[in-house]
């Protein structure tokens, strides 16, 4: 006996309807508006509106950046406060975001396991996102999303990404307040000292700190940060036991609110709108440049400087 | 007698003249010939390619004697086969309790009993997430009275039982010791095996519930109350079975179940207790794969190797302390859905190399296996596999017949060395349990299981049947499934409820309370306070949460 | 703005069944085939399955159960989806299934089935022929 199954299609939505259902906090008008960020068929008006609503609505969500090396524990870090957060009554969105392969565009996302037995919850919201799309480092479809989030009102809106390389350094200004997660014994505690990202962040917060090697990795934290400018607070976690999670988040609102208070929250936000139009900016050039470079046949005998200065000039860009 | 130098080189010149000259005219089918183990098995092996050093004596000696590498026994099969105990799951206690009538009336002396998720998880039958899941894999216990009806009628003072159980054992085998004392039984005299073998739950078969180190308590627990309570019991089936079926390699089977082993034995002198007083109650599970002769030498290395690790970390004296015995059975994972007849053929070879290899008992798959759970007549031809291998191949007559060969002894060395690779990086990372939390264990299977994948969707690896010799016109739709009771759920939920009524509740409160209190503190026993719960009727579900409640529930990391 | 689109895949495992091996293998082959994968991980109740499919705004759900459950708990996945107004999600079914139980598991919901002698490769084709060339608006 055959059964005819109809071919589904997935249900058309207008992007009014989309809007709509993620201002009222309707988690699928929500999921659908994180898609359309990536949808070619998009309207640049979509993100305004969405911009615009969260100008006028005037309550902000607290926008927490984590990162850090894989297996310091972020997301088991990130899975612990939520459940805390989630119990004291706040409706809490999390952001996740891996890298895809080069090779096959397709990616492994797994971050959400590490908090799946909090679901299912109305208040908790999980999207997991590939660096898909991200060209010379650039990604600003997340920025958007952070965006899109604040929409739908959640009180936290909490950003994991992994910290390497100088394209994590975005996470800084896509996020209110950033923390770069440190675990020790990873054999490479000193690596992230090189990094960079560790002049950036507003706290190096210190996971597993129950195990007998953390002394020694503090030790070594404690006079880094006495040379770095920015001086970043060290906290001490273990996801594991649950020692200084409340502390962390005790931490993290006062941080919030002292920065709304003395106007460092407002900065952050005007630079990170700025930021992002630099981002949109440096992709959308960056792919038609990727575009010319791939189809462009080599001219050997003449320099790429005077290549990409005449290129340039045709498209209206004067250097 | 021929000596090694001279061996090698006319070994070199054969492979430049003869060999070479036909690989010119016909190219070798693979280039190079690898073991899923990373191993390469050259054209043919000689003397000269064993160690220099290698001692017939300090390798190999005789069987029943260190390092065991012929086999544990002096006799082995010549004085009693192997076990042939078959592995089989009903869902409700009365039909288990039926089958098991019918085996024993069969001459069968020993049971295995299956249970259903739910029992393996510590829940009870009417747990929210038991849905669809009551007696379907095995049969649904959720209090001391399902155990009774279970063995109604059965002496257990006559019949070895082996539970494949794990995270809740203990409360298993606490049910099992009282059904037999309210049978008028003393526990001393109770034979059987529990599996209790948490580690490998965590990395390959995924019935975990506690974290690791309140896991490794409970199981401490265990060994230690059986060695001085019910001393005729095997408390642990330390299991390489389903890490291979999880795709590992054979090296790492041996190495992680091992490296398992370990951590139980350091967990229970750790709490005081001397080896020689527990350690001859240890049990192994390995399974049986398609590599012929990989198997068979992975099954000697086990052996040696783990005489070894007794003798030399643990100080064991007592050479039975230092015996590797187990269980095997056959690779499920081998067996295709397609030409299902040939599974027949792979458990046959699968089967055989096991017994070569000198296993203590053997499980023997259906042909149907990878479409179901086995019928009647396909677990017939099953248990006759055995039984042809054990009478008419011959293979029983002598004790390890193979050993010698100049390939299978290569082998031995060779997964020797490569499952001390691993154990020592283990070592190193603090032991198994660090590990584990580490994902390193699981990555590892994983990344073999994707090869293995990858080798066989690719055509590399051949599967008949699947890949190669394909029948395009072949009907799978003919198969059929075991149909489990649906309305066994109900029945349990009624039985609940009519428990819950009859015992006494204030009782079994204060019994839990207790037992609370008791798994606060690391150093105390657990087993008698479970005893005294199940006694009094307290559910697996009730004891099992009061537990969760002071251990916690084990979270694992994200590998893939 | 926005790329190509890409197929969204979440594989979850329903139920009690701790066998992750085909899951995970599966999880890797949707990856290789250019797919972004969610995957759960073991022992999700229906509604934490149907709540992540939401929010991740899947094509397609790949249920996966080794143990005798998927009669009684895949269509509950299938169920949770709608109430959450996403029965437009597709949703297949792998693992131990009888031939017997295809039809009704279909007309639970599912959309298509998969069962013993079936790989990857057959829901990365299906995948392919149904999810891939539909390009859509919002």
């Amino acid at each position: 006996m055959k059964v005819k199954v109809p071919k589904k299609k997935r249900r058309i939505l207008t992007e009014e309807e989309v809007f709509q259902r993620l201002i009222a906090g309707d988690e699928v008008g929500l999921a659908r508006a994180l898609s359309l960020i990536y949808d070619e068929n998009v309207s640049s008006e979509f993100l305004s509106r969405v911009y615009r609503y969260n100008q006028e609505k005037g309550s902000l969500s607290k926008v927490l950046g984590i990162t850090g090396a894989g297996g310091v524990g972020k997301s088991t870090l990130i899975s612990v406060l939520a459940e805390k957060l989630l119990q004291s009554g706040k409706r809490v969105g999390v952001i996740a975001v891996d890298p895809s392969s080069p090779k096959t565009g397709g990616a492994l996302l797994g971050d959400r396991i590490r908090l799946q037995h909090l679901f299912p919850n109305p208040n908790l919201f999980f999207r997991s996102f590939s660096s898909r799309g991200m060209v010379g480092g650039i990604n600003p479809f997340i920025f958007d999303a952070v965006s899109i989030l604040e929409a739908a009102s959640f009180d936290y809106v909490i950003v994991e990404t992994l910290g390497i390389g100088q394209d994590e350094i975005d996470i800084v200004h896509m996020c209110d307040i950033t923390s770069l997660v440190i675990a020790p014994g990873l054999g490479d505690d000193v690596q992230f000292l090189k990094s960079g990202i560790v002049e950036v962040v507003d706290l190096i917060v210190m996971n597993k700190a129950d195990l007998p090697t953390a002394s020694r990795t503090i030790g070594i934290l404690h006079s880094f940060t006495r040379m770095v400018e920015s001086h970043p607070d060290i906290l001490k976690v273990s996801s594991y036991t649950r020692m200084g999670i409340d502390d962390l988040i005790e931490y993290l609102n006062n941080k919030w609110e002292e920065f709304q208070k003395t106007g460092e929250l407002e900065k952050r936000r005007r630079f990170r709108w700025k930021f992002q139009v630099g981002n949109w900016m440096r992709y959308i050039m960056g792919r038609k440049i990727e575009e010319f470079v791939n189809e462009a046949g080599p001219v050997l005998e003449v320099s790429p400087f005077e290549i990409a200065t005449n290129t340039l000039k045709e498209w209206g860009c004067e250097v | 007698m021929s000596d090694r130098e001279e061996i090698k080189k006319v070994k070199e010149e054969w492979l430049a003249t003869d060999y070479a000259k036909f690989v010119a005219k016909v190219p070798e089918r693979k280039n190079p010939f690898m073991l899923d183990s990373g191993i390469e098995v050259e054209p043919v092996y000689t003397p000269a390619d064993l160690d220099e050093d290698w001692d017939y004596l300090k390798k190999l000696n005789f069987p029943g004697r260190f390092p065991f590498t012929r086999g544990v026994y002096p006799t082995m099969y010549r004085g009693r086969f192997w076990t042939m105990r078959q592995y089989a799951g009903f869902g409700t206690a009365e039909e288990s309790n039926k089958r098991f009538k019918y085996l024993l009336e069969q001459g069968q002396t020993g049971l295995s009993v299956a249970f259903d998720l739910p029992t393996q998880l510590g829940y009870d039958s009417d747990h929210e997430l038991a849905v669809g899941e009551v007696g379907k894999v095995g049969v649904a216990i959720d209090s001391v009275e399902d155990m009774h009806i279970l063995f109604d009628g059965i002496p257990l003072d006559k019949v070895s039982t082996s539970m494949t159980i794990n995270a809740p054992a203990a409360i298993l085998l606490a049910m099992y010791i009282v059904v037999a004392e309210e049978k008028g039984i003393d526990r001393k005299v109770l034979r059987g095996t529990i599996q209790n073998d948490i580690l490998k739950e965590y990395v390959a078969r995924g019935t975990y519930i506690f974290p690791p180190r309140p896991s490794m308590r409970l199981i401490a627990d265990t060994i230690m109350f059986c060695a001085e309570e019910v001393p005729k019991w095997n408390p642990i089936s330390i299991s390489g079975y389903h890490i291979r079926e999880s795709g590992s390699t054979a090296v790492q089977e041996i190495a992680f179940t091992l490296g398992d082993a370990i951590e139980y034995v350091k967990a229970v002198i750790a709490r005081g207790m001397d080896v020689d007083k527990f350690a001859a109650r240890l049990s192994f599970f390995f399974a049986s794969h398609n590599n012929f002769f990989e198997e068979i030498a992975k099954f000697r290395a086990a052996r040696r190797i783990w005489a070894t690790i007794m003798k030399e970390k643990f100080g064991a004296q007592n050479p039975k302390s230092m015996m590797l015995r187990f269980h095997t059975q056959t690779a499920g994972s081998t067996l295709t859905a397609q030409q299902p007849l040939n599974n027949i053929v792979r458990v046959a070879i699968q089967a055989l190399a096991a017994v070569i290899g000198g296993t203590q008992s053997l499980h023997t798959n259906s042909y149907d296996e990878a479409l179901s759970l086995p019928t009647e007549e396909s677990v017939t031809v099953a248990l006759r596999t055995q039984q042809i291998i054990a009478y008419e191949s011959g293979v029983a007559d002598v004790i390890d017949g193979i050993g010698g060969s100049y390939y299978v002894e290569k082998l031995t060395d060779e997964i020797e060395k490569k499952v001390w690779e691993y154990l020592n990086k283990i070592e190193q990372m603090g032991g198994m349990i660090p590990a584990i939390e580490e994902g390193y264990i699981q990555q590892e299977i994983t990344d073999a299981a994707y090869n293995y994948y990858k080798a066989v969707a690719e055509g590399e690896k051949v599967v008949v049947g699947v890949n190669k010799f394909v029948d395009p016109n072949e009907d799978l739709t003919k198969f059929h499934l075991h149909r489990a009771d649906p309305t066994v759920r109900e029945k349990q939920i009624a039985r609940l409820k009519e428990l819950r009524a009859k015992r006494d509740n204030e009782k079994v409160k204060k019994l839990l309370a207790e037992l609370k209190e008791a798994a606060q503190d690391e150093n105390t026993n657990l087993m008698p306070y479970i005893i005294e719960a199940v006694r009094a009727r307290a559910t697996l579900g009730e004891i099992t949460d009061v537990l969760r409640e002071v251990f916690g529930e084990y979270r694992p990391p994200v590998i893939f | 703005m926005g790329d190509k689109k890409v197929v969204r895949v979440l594989v979850g495992k329903p139920g009690l069944d701790g066998h992750d091996r085909a899951a995970k293998v599966m999880a890797r082959a949707l990856r290789d085939a250019g797919f972004e994968v969610i995957y759960t991980g073991i022992r999700q109740t229906p509604a934490q399955v149907a709540q992540t499919a939401v929010q991740e705004d899947v094509d397609v759900v790949v249920l996966n159960n080794l143990t005798g459950a998927h009669l009684e708990v895949f269509p509950l996945v299938v169920e949770e989806l709608k109430k959450r107004g996403r029965d437009d999600i597709y949703v297949l079914a792998t693992g131990v299934i009888p031939f017997e139980d295809v039809g009704p598991l279909k007309e639970k919901g599912i959309d298509e089935v998969f069962g013993p002698g079936t790989g990857p490769i057959h829901i990365i084709n299906w995948i392919k022929e149904h999810v891939m060339g539909e390009s859509e608006g919002a």
